[in-house]
Protein backbone atom coordinates (compact mmCIF):
# COMPACT_ATOMS: atom_id res chain seq x y z
CA UNK A 1 0.00 0.00 0.00
CA UNK A 2 2.89 2.12 1.16
CA UNK A 3 4.47 1.71 -2.31
CA UNK A 4 1.50 2.58 -4.10
CA UNK A 5 0.94 5.86 -2.39
CA UNK A 6 4.46 6.24 -3.31
CA UNK A 7 3.82 5.69 -7.05
CA UNK A 8 0.46 8.00 -7.10
CA UNK A 9 2.40 11.23 -5.24
CA UNK A 10 5.37 10.45 -7.30
CA UNK A 11 3.04 10.46 -10.94
CA UNK A 12 0.45 12.96 -10.02
CA UNK A 13 3.10 15.28 -8.90
CA UNK A 14 5.41 14.90 -11.97
CA UNK A 15 2.30 14.92 -14.70
CA UNK A 16 1.20 18.30 -12.70
CA UNK A 17 4.65 19.64 -12.86
CA UNK A 18 5.45 18.74 -16.48
CA UNK A 19 1.67 18.77 -18.51
CA UNK A 20 -0.43 20.93 -16.19
CA UNK A 21 1.52 23.79 -14.20
CA UNK A 22 3.26 24.90 -18.40
CA UNK A 23 -0.49 25.32 -19.15
CA UNK A 24 -1.23 27.98 -16.17
CA UNK A 25 0.40 31.25 -16.75
CA UNK A 26 -0.35 32.01 -13.33
CA UNK A 27 2.15 29.25 -12.03
CA UNK A 28 4.66 30.16 -14.16
CA UNK A 29 7.29 31.21 -11.72
CA UNK A 30 5.96 28.41 -9.03
CA UNK A 31 9.07 26.02 -7.39
CA UNK A 32 9.38 22.18 -8.35
CA UNK A 33 6.15 20.60 -6.83
CA UNK A 34 8.50 17.43 -5.91
CA UNK A 35 11.05 19.97 -4.05
CA UNK A 36 8.32 19.76 -0.99
CA UNK A 37 7.42 15.94 -1.67
CA UNK A 38 10.85 15.49 -0.95
CA UNK A 39 11.07 17.75 2.18
CA UNK A 40 8.29 16.04 3.20
CA UNK A 41 9.70 12.04 3.05
CA UNK A 42 12.74 13.62 4.66
CA UNK A 43 11.25 15.42 7.60
CA UNK A 44 7.94 12.44 7.87
CA UNK A 45 8.69 8.93 6.32
CA UNK A 46 11.28 6.65 7.39
CA UNK A 47 15.11 6.73 5.79
CA UNK A 48 14.03 2.92 4.61
CA UNK A 49 11.15 3.98 2.80
CA UNK A 50 12.62 6.89 1.41
CA UNK A 51 15.47 6.62 -0.23
CA UNK A 52 14.45 4.71 -3.00
CA UNK A 53 11.79 7.26 -4.14
CA UNK A 54 14.06 9.62 -4.08
CA UNK A 55 16.53 7.93 -5.88
CA UNK A 56 13.43 6.81 -8.51
CA UNK A 57 12.39 10.56 -8.65
CA UNK A 58 15.58 11.58 -9.16
CA UNK A 59 16.60 9.40 -11.97
CA UNK A 60 12.72 9.89 -13.74
CA UNK A 61 13.42 13.67 -13.53
CA UNK A 62 16.87 13.17 -15.39
CA UNK A 63 15.31 11.60 -18.18
CA UNK A 64 12.22 14.15 -18.92
CA UNK A 65 14.11 17.37 -18.30
CA UNK A 66 16.95 18.46 -20.75
CA UNK A 67 19.41 19.19 -18.20
CA UNK A 68 22.56 17.00 -17.32
CA UNK A 69 21.83 13.74 -16.68
CA UNK A 70 22.49 12.90 -12.71
CA UNK A 71 21.30 16.92 -11.64
CA UNK A 72 18.07 15.55 -10.44
CA UNK A 73 19.64 12.38 -8.43
CA UNK A 74 22.06 14.89 -7.11
CA UNK A 75 20.11 17.51 -6.05
CA UNK A 76 17.57 14.63 -4.67
CA UNK A 77 19.84 13.12 -2.51
CA UNK A 78 21.24 16.49 -1.34
CA UNK A 79 18.46 18.12 -0.57
CA UNK A 80 16.49 14.99 1.03
CA UNK A 81 19.95 14.64 3.08
CA UNK A 82 20.65 17.82 4.28
CA UNK A 83 17.02 18.34 5.74
CA UNK A 84 17.25 14.61 7.47
CA UNK A 85 20.65 15.65 9.15
CA UNK A 86 19.20 19.78 9.56
CA UNK A 87 15.78 18.38 11.23
CA UNK A 88 17.87 15.80 13.48
CA UNK A 89 20.29 18.23 14.72
CA UNK A 90 18.39 20.88 15.50
CA UNK A 91 15.75 18.50 17.18
CA UNK A 92 12.58 19.99 16.48
CA UNK A 93 9.75 19.75 13.71
CA UNK A 94 8.07 22.42 14.23
CA UNK A 95 5.55 23.63 12.53
CA UNK A 96 6.99 27.72 12.25
CA UNK A 97 10.06 26.19 10.72
CA UNK A 98 8.72 24.61 8.33
CA UNK A 99 8.25 27.64 5.70
CA UNK A 100 12.24 28.28 6.62
CA UNK A 101 12.91 24.92 5.26
CA UNK A 102 11.15 24.83 2.16
CA UNK A 103 12.19 27.87 0.80
CA UNK A 104 15.82 26.31 1.60
CA UNK A 105 14.87 23.34 -0.22
CA UNK A 106 13.89 25.22 -3.12
CA UNK A 107 16.80 27.39 -2.64
CA UNK A 108 19.68 24.42 -2.71
CA UNK A 109 17.57 23.05 -5.47
CA UNK A 110 18.08 26.09 -7.85
CA UNK A 111 21.66 26.63 -6.39
CA UNK A 112 22.93 23.19 -7.55
CA UNK A 113 21.20 23.85 -11.00
CA UNK A 114 23.15 27.15 -11.81
CA UNK A 115 26.33 25.37 -10.43
CA UNK A 116 25.75 22.38 -12.53
CA UNK A 117 25.10 24.80 -15.10
CA UNK A 118 28.19 26.85 -14.61
CA UNK A 119 30.20 23.49 -14.04
CA UNK A 120 29.21 21.95 -17.28
CA UNK A 121 28.90 24.25 -19.83
CA UNK A 122 31.15 27.26 -19.27
CA UNK A 123 30.54 28.55 -22.04
CA UNK A 124 27.24 29.47 -21.49
CA UNK A 125 26.05 32.98 -19.64
CA UNK A 126 24.44 32.92 -16.58
CA UNK A 127 20.95 33.48 -17.50
CA UNK A 128 19.81 36.52 -17.28
CA UNK A 129 16.22 36.24 -16.04
CA UNK A 130 17.79 33.93 -12.80
CA UNK A 131 17.47 36.24 -10.14
CA UNK A 132 13.76 36.64 -10.76
CA UNK A 133 13.32 33.23 -11.23
CA UNK A 134 14.78 32.13 -8.31
CA UNK A 135 13.22 35.21 -6.20
CA UNK A 136 9.51 34.25 -7.49
CA UNK A 137 9.98 30.36 -6.54
CA UNK A 138 11.59 31.28 -3.16
CA UNK A 139 7.71 33.33 -2.85
CA UNK A 140 6.07 30.60 -3.66
CA UNK A 141 7.99 28.34 -1.69
CA UNK A 142 7.12 31.07 0.95
CA UNK A 143 3.29 31.43 0.65
CA UNK A 144 2.35 27.79 -0.29
CA UNK A 145 4.83 25.20 0.61
CA UNK A 146 3.48 24.27 4.21
CA UNK A 147 0.32 24.35 2.84
CA UNK A 148 1.33 21.53 0.44
CA UNK A 149 3.01 19.88 3.12
CA UNK A 150 0.26 19.97 5.64
CA UNK A 151 -1.84 18.78 2.60
CA UNK A 152 0.41 15.96 1.56
CA UNK A 153 0.53 14.96 5.64
CA UNK A 154 -3.40 15.13 5.72
CA UNK A 155 -4.23 12.60 2.77
CA UNK A 156 -1.32 10.15 3.44
CA UNK A 157 -2.17 9.68 6.94
CA UNK A 158 -6.13 9.33 5.39
CA UNK A 159 -4.99 6.98 2.95
CA UNK A 160 -2.95 4.64 5.58
CA UNK A 161 -5.76 4.65 8.16
CA UNK A 162 -8.46 4.20 5.29
CA UNK A 163 -6.52 1.17 4.29
CA UNK A 164 -5.62 -0.50 8.02
CA UNK A 165 -9.21 0.16 8.59
CA UNK A 166 -10.19 -2.21 4.92
CA UNK A 167 -7.26 -4.96 6.21
CA UNK A 168 -8.88 -5.10 9.72
CA UNK A 169 -12.23 -5.42 7.93
CA UNK A 170 -10.84 -8.10 6.09
CA UNK A 171 -8.97 -9.77 8.60
CA UNK A 172 -12.14 -9.48 10.72
CA UNK A 173 -14.22 -11.57 7.46
CA UNK A 174 -11.62 -13.92 7.10
CA UNK A 175 -11.95 -15.25 10.99
CA UNK B 1 -114.11 42.26 -9.78
CA UNK B 2 -112.81 45.35 -8.88
CA UNK B 3 -109.24 43.53 -7.56
CA UNK B 4 -108.88 42.09 -10.78
CA UNK B 5 -109.42 45.31 -12.76
CA UNK B 6 -106.93 46.72 -9.73
CA UNK B 7 -104.04 44.18 -10.57
CA UNK B 8 -104.39 44.68 -14.10
CA UNK B 9 -104.03 48.46 -14.31
CA UNK B 10 -101.37 47.80 -11.63
CA UNK B 11 -99.29 45.48 -14.45
CA UNK B 12 -100.22 47.80 -17.28
CA UNK B 13 -98.77 51.01 -15.32
CA UNK B 14 -95.47 48.68 -14.30
CA UNK B 15 -95.05 47.56 -17.95
CA UNK B 16 -95.57 51.41 -19.12
CA UNK B 17 -93.12 52.75 -16.57
CA UNK B 18 -90.36 50.12 -17.26
CA UNK B 19 -90.60 50.84 -20.73
CA UNK B 20 -90.61 54.35 -20.74
CA UNK B 21 -87.26 53.88 -17.78
CA UNK B 22 -85.55 51.39 -20.41
CA UNK B 23 -85.91 53.89 -23.15
CA UNK B 24 -84.92 56.71 -21.20
CA UNK B 25 -81.54 56.37 -19.22
CA UNK B 26 -81.58 58.98 -15.99
CA UNK B 27 -78.57 59.18 -13.21
CA UNK B 28 -79.42 57.78 -10.13
CA UNK B 29 -79.78 60.44 -7.17
CA UNK B 30 -80.35 59.37 -3.35
CA UNK B 31 -80.41 55.97 -2.41
CA UNK B 32 -78.95 54.51 -5.64
CA UNK B 33 -75.83 56.55 -5.25
CA UNK B 34 -75.36 55.58 -1.46
CA UNK B 35 -76.05 51.99 -2.52
CA UNK B 36 -73.17 52.32 -4.72
CA UNK B 37 -70.86 54.34 -2.90
CA UNK B 38 -70.85 51.70 -0.37
CA UNK B 39 -70.90 48.33 -1.81
CA UNK B 40 -68.47 49.68 -4.49
CA UNK B 41 -65.53 49.75 -2.22
CA UNK B 42 -66.26 46.40 -0.76
CA UNK B 43 -66.64 45.23 -4.59
CA UNK B 44 -63.54 46.60 -5.72
CA UNK B 45 -61.80 45.24 -2.28
CA UNK B 46 -63.12 41.62 -2.85
CA UNK B 47 -62.32 41.78 -6.90
CA UNK B 48 -58.82 42.95 -6.58
CA UNK B 49 -57.99 40.60 -3.49
CA UNK B 50 -59.67 37.73 -6.23
CA UNK B 51 -57.70 39.04 -9.39
CA UNK B 52 -54.64 39.49 -7.12
CA UNK B 53 -54.84 35.67 -5.95
CA UNK B 54 -55.40 34.48 -9.34
CA UNK B 55 -52.50 36.54 -10.72
CA UNK B 56 -50.51 35.16 -8.18
CA UNK B 57 -51.53 31.48 -8.78
CA UNK B 58 -51.20 32.05 -12.17
CA UNK B 59 -47.75 33.62 -12.25
CA UNK B 60 -46.91 31.06 -10.07
CA UNK B 61 -47.09 28.01 -12.46
CA UNK B 62 -45.81 30.60 -15.10
CA UNK B 63 -42.53 31.30 -12.92
CA UNK B 64 -42.40 27.39 -12.66
CA UNK B 65 -42.64 26.64 -15.63
CA UNK B 66 -39.96 29.52 -16.65
CA UNK B 67 -37.37 28.68 -14.11
CA UNK B 68 -37.68 25.00 -15.54
CA UNK B 69 -37.53 26.81 -19.09
CA UNK B 70 -34.51 28.65 -18.14
CA UNK B 71 -33.14 25.72 -16.53
CA UNK B 72 -32.80 24.14 -19.65
CA UNK B 73 -31.95 26.95 -21.75
CA UNK B 74 -29.06 27.14 -19.59
CA UNK B 75 -28.19 23.90 -19.84
CA UNK B 76 -28.97 24.09 -23.67
CA UNK B 77 -26.54 27.04 -23.85
CA UNK B 78 -23.66 25.49 -21.70
CA UNK B 79 -23.84 22.77 -24.07
CA UNK B 80 -23.49 24.73 -26.95
CA UNK B 81 -20.99 26.60 -25.32
CA UNK B 82 -18.71 23.62 -24.91
CA UNK B 83 -19.52 22.48 -28.63
CA UNK B 84 -18.20 26.01 -29.60
CA UNK B 85 -15.43 25.83 -27.78
CA UNK B 86 -14.72 22.06 -29.21
CA UNK B 87 -15.76 23.15 -32.18
CA UNK B 88 -13.09 26.31 -32.57
CA UNK B 89 -10.38 24.07 -31.29
CA UNK B 90 -11.18 21.21 -34.21
CA UNK B 91 -10.72 24.17 -36.88
CA UNK B 92 -7.57 25.44 -34.58
CA UNK B 93 -6.17 22.52 -34.71
CA UNK B 94 -7.08 21.66 -38.33
CA UNK B 95 -5.78 24.67 -39.18
CA UNK B 96 -1.84 24.00 -37.64
CA UNK B 97 -2.16 20.35 -38.91
CA UNK B 98 -2.47 21.69 -42.31
CA UNK B 99 0.27 23.95 -42.77
CA UNK B 100 2.00 21.28 -41.18
CA UNK B 101 0.98 19.00 -44.15
CA UNK B 102 1.56 21.21 -46.51
CA UNK B 103 4.82 21.61 -45.05
CA UNK B 104 5.69 18.28 -44.92
CA UNK B 105 4.81 18.26 -48.56
CA UNK B 106 7.07 20.71 -49.53
CA UNK B 107 10.08 18.97 -47.59
CA UNK B 108 11.67 16.46 -49.84
CA UNK B 109 12.63 14.03 -47.06
CA UNK B 110 10.63 11.61 -44.92
CA UNK B 111 9.05 13.28 -41.87
CA UNK B 112 6.70 12.13 -39.00
CA UNK B 113 4.85 14.57 -36.96
CA UNK B 114 4.45 14.46 -33.58
CA UNK B 115 2.64 15.82 -30.62
CA UNK B 116 4.44 17.65 -27.58
CA UNK B 117 3.01 15.88 -24.43
CA UNK B 118 5.38 17.40 -21.45
CA UNK B 119 7.40 19.91 -21.05
CA UNK B 120 10.94 20.34 -19.40
CA UNK B 121 10.48 20.18 -14.96
CA UNK B 122 13.33 22.99 -15.22
CA UNK B 123 13.04 26.84 -16.03
CA UNK B 124 17.05 26.15 -16.51
CA UNK B 125 16.80 23.87 -19.51
CA UNK B 126 14.53 23.93 -22.13
CA UNK B 127 13.75 20.77 -23.09
CA UNK B 128 9.73 19.13 -24.54
CA UNK B 129 8.63 15.30 -24.84
CA UNK B 130 7.10 14.18 -27.63
CA UNK B 131 4.83 11.44 -28.81
CA UNK B 132 7.36 9.59 -31.11
CA UNK B 133 9.94 7.05 -30.56
CA UNK B 134 12.54 4.45 -31.57
CA UNK B 135 9.59 2.28 -33.01
CA UNK B 136 8.19 4.97 -35.09
CA UNK B 137 11.90 5.60 -36.86
CA UNK B 138 12.61 8.67 -34.89
CA UNK B 139 16.70 8.92 -33.42
CA UNK B 140 18.99 10.59 -31.26
CA UNK B 141 20.35 13.49 -33.38
CA UNK B 142 17.02 13.82 -35.34
CA UNK B 143 16.34 17.44 -36.27
CA UNK B 144 12.46 18.76 -35.58
CA UNK B 145 10.96 21.68 -37.07
CA UNK B 146 7.51 23.09 -38.06
CA UNK B 147 6.77 25.62 -40.72
CA UNK B 148 7.81 28.49 -38.63
CA UNK B 149 11.03 27.44 -38.55
CA UNK B 150 13.50 25.72 -36.16
CA UNK B 151 12.24 23.71 -33.30
CA UNK B 152 15.45 21.39 -31.92
CA UNK B 153 16.48 18.61 -31.67
CA UNK B 154 16.07 14.62 -30.61
CA UNK B 155 18.70 14.00 -27.91
CA UNK B 156 16.78 10.90 -26.32
CA UNK B 157 14.85 8.31 -27.60
CA UNK B 158 12.89 5.48 -26.20
CA UNK B 159 10.33 3.44 -28.13
CA UNK B 160 7.57 5.31 -27.93
CA UNK B 161 8.61 8.85 -26.57
CA UNK B 162 11.55 11.05 -27.61
CA UNK B 163 13.25 13.89 -25.75
CA UNK B 164 14.11 17.22 -28.20
CA UNK B 165 16.67 19.44 -26.81
CA UNK B 166 15.04 23.09 -28.00
CA UNK B 167 16.97 25.40 -29.87
CA UNK B 168 16.66 28.23 -26.89
CA UNK B 169 18.71 25.84 -24.63
CA UNK B 170 22.34 26.62 -23.63
CA UNK B 171 23.12 22.99 -24.74
CA UNK B 172 22.06 23.65 -28.39
CA UNK B 173 23.65 25.19 -31.54
CA UNK B 174 22.71 24.97 -34.96
CA UNK B 175 24.74 26.41 -37.60
CA UNK B 176 23.51 29.42 -39.47
CA UNK B 177 23.93 32.23 -42.04
CA UNK B 178 22.12 35.62 -42.70
CA UNK B 179 20.34 34.58 -45.61
CA UNK B 180 20.83 38.70 -46.95
CA UNK B 181 24.17 38.62 -46.46
CA UNK B 182 25.23 34.93 -46.68
CA UNK B 183 27.61 35.69 -42.90
CA UNK B 184 27.84 32.69 -40.95
CA UNK B 185 28.11 31.70 -37.55
CA UNK B 186 27.04 29.34 -35.20
CA UNK B 187 23.17 30.23 -32.95
CA UNK B 188 23.20 28.80 -29.61
CA UNK B 189 20.42 29.18 -27.14
CA UNK B 190 20.78 31.71 -24.18
CA UNK B 191 18.42 29.87 -21.66
CA UNK B 192 15.82 32.77 -22.52
CA UNK B 193 13.53 33.57 -24.94
CA UNK B 194 16.17 34.38 -27.80
CA UNK B 195 19.27 33.16 -29.54
CA UNK B 196 23.24 34.51 -29.50
CA UNK B 197 24.27 34.14 -32.91
CA UNK B 198 27.82 33.32 -32.40
CA UNK B 199 31.38 34.10 -34.31
CA UNK B 200 30.25 36.50 -36.82
CA UNK B 201 33.09 38.19 -37.98
CA UNK B 202 33.13 41.71 -37.57
CA UNK B 203 33.62 42.53 -41.31
CA UNK B 204 29.76 41.36 -42.19
CA UNK B 205 27.18 43.71 -42.03
CA UNK B 206 24.44 42.84 -40.24
CA UNK B 207 21.19 44.41 -40.00
CA UNK B 208 18.29 44.29 -37.18
CA UNK B 209 15.77 42.35 -38.80
CA UNK B 210 17.62 40.26 -40.99
CA UNK B 211 16.50 36.47 -41.15
CA UNK B 212 19.15 34.10 -39.81
CA UNK B 213 18.60 29.98 -41.51
CA UNK B 214 20.47 26.95 -41.04
CA UNK B 215 23.35 26.72 -43.08
CA UNK B 216 23.59 22.71 -43.31
CA UNK B 217 26.84 22.92 -41.74
CA UNK B 218 26.25 20.84 -38.56
CA UNK B 219 25.38 17.87 -40.33
CA UNK B 220 21.75 17.60 -38.42
CA UNK B 221 19.52 20.42 -39.86
CA UNK B 222 18.97 20.49 -43.61
CA UNK B 223 20.17 23.92 -45.53
CA UNK B 224 17.54 26.71 -45.50
CA UNK B 225 15.71 26.30 -43.01
CA UNK B 226 14.41 29.10 -40.96
CA UNK B 227 15.56 30.20 -37.37
CA UNK B 228 15.02 33.28 -36.48
CA UNK B 229 14.70 37.28 -37.12
CA UNK B 230 17.95 39.32 -35.79
CA UNK B 231 16.90 41.62 -33.05
CA UNK B 232 20.58 43.28 -31.75
CA UNK B 233 23.75 43.79 -33.33
CA UNK B 234 26.76 44.67 -31.28
CA UNK B 235 29.99 45.81 -32.34
CA UNK B 236 32.63 46.20 -29.71
CA UNK B 237 35.85 48.49 -30.58
CA UNK B 238 38.31 45.24 -29.83
CA UNK B 239 37.48 41.71 -31.10
CA UNK B 240 37.15 39.78 -34.06
CA UNK B 241 33.38 38.75 -34.04
CA UNK B 242 30.07 40.70 -33.21
CA UNK B 243 27.60 39.78 -30.84
CA UNK B 244 24.41 39.35 -32.60
CA UNK B 245 20.85 38.42 -31.08
CA UNK B 246 18.09 36.49 -33.06
CA UNK B 247 14.79 35.68 -31.90
CA UNK B 248 13.18 32.72 -32.93
CA UNK B 249 10.30 32.42 -35.57
CA UNK B 250 8.65 29.68 -33.16
CA UNK B 251 7.09 30.22 -30.01
CA UNK B 252 8.61 27.62 -27.72
CA UNK B 253 5.89 28.44 -25.09
CA UNK B 254 2.70 27.35 -27.68
CA UNK B 255 4.64 24.56 -29.47
CA UNK B 256 1.91 21.78 -29.83
CA UNK B 257 3.04 19.63 -33.31
CA UNK B 258 6.34 18.97 -34.63
CA UNK B 259 7.47 17.13 -37.60
CA UNK B 260 10.90 14.80 -36.82
CA UNK B 261 12.81 14.98 -40.53
CA UNK B 262 14.09 11.29 -40.23
CA UNK B 263 17.15 11.22 -41.02
CA UNK B 264 19.74 13.73 -40.27
CA UNK B 265 22.19 15.50 -42.30
CA UNK B 266 25.09 13.52 -41.41
CA UNK B 267 23.04 9.88 -42.09
CA UNK B 268 22.03 11.44 -45.55
CA UNK B 269 25.99 12.40 -46.18
CA UNK B 270 26.90 8.73 -44.55
CA UNK B 271 24.32 6.80 -46.99
CA UNK B 272 25.82 8.58 -50.11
Amino acid sequence: MTVLIYIAVSIFLIVFQTIIKPGIPMLEGCYNLLTPFIIYLALYRPVRETVPTVLTLGLVMDNISGGPFGLYLTTYLWLFFLIHWLIGFLRMRTTLLLPVVIVAGVLIENTVSLVVIALLTPASRFPEQAVKIVAQQLLWAGITGVFLLGLLDHYWKRLEKWYGIRMAQKRADDM
Amino acid sequence: MVLIVGVIVLIAVNIIILSVSSTHQRETYGLGRTGIAVVAPFQDIFSSSIRFAGDIWRHYFQLVSTAKENDRLTRQLELIREQNLRYKEVELSNARLRSLLDFKQSMNRQVISAEVIGKDPSPWFQSVIIDKGIDDGVNTGFPVVIPKGIVGQITEASGHYAKVLLLIDQNNAVDGLIQQTRARGIVKGASGEYCIFKYVLRKHEIRTGDIVISSGLDAVFPKGLRIGRVTGVIKRNSGIFQEVSVTPFVDFEKLEEVLVILQSEKQKVDER
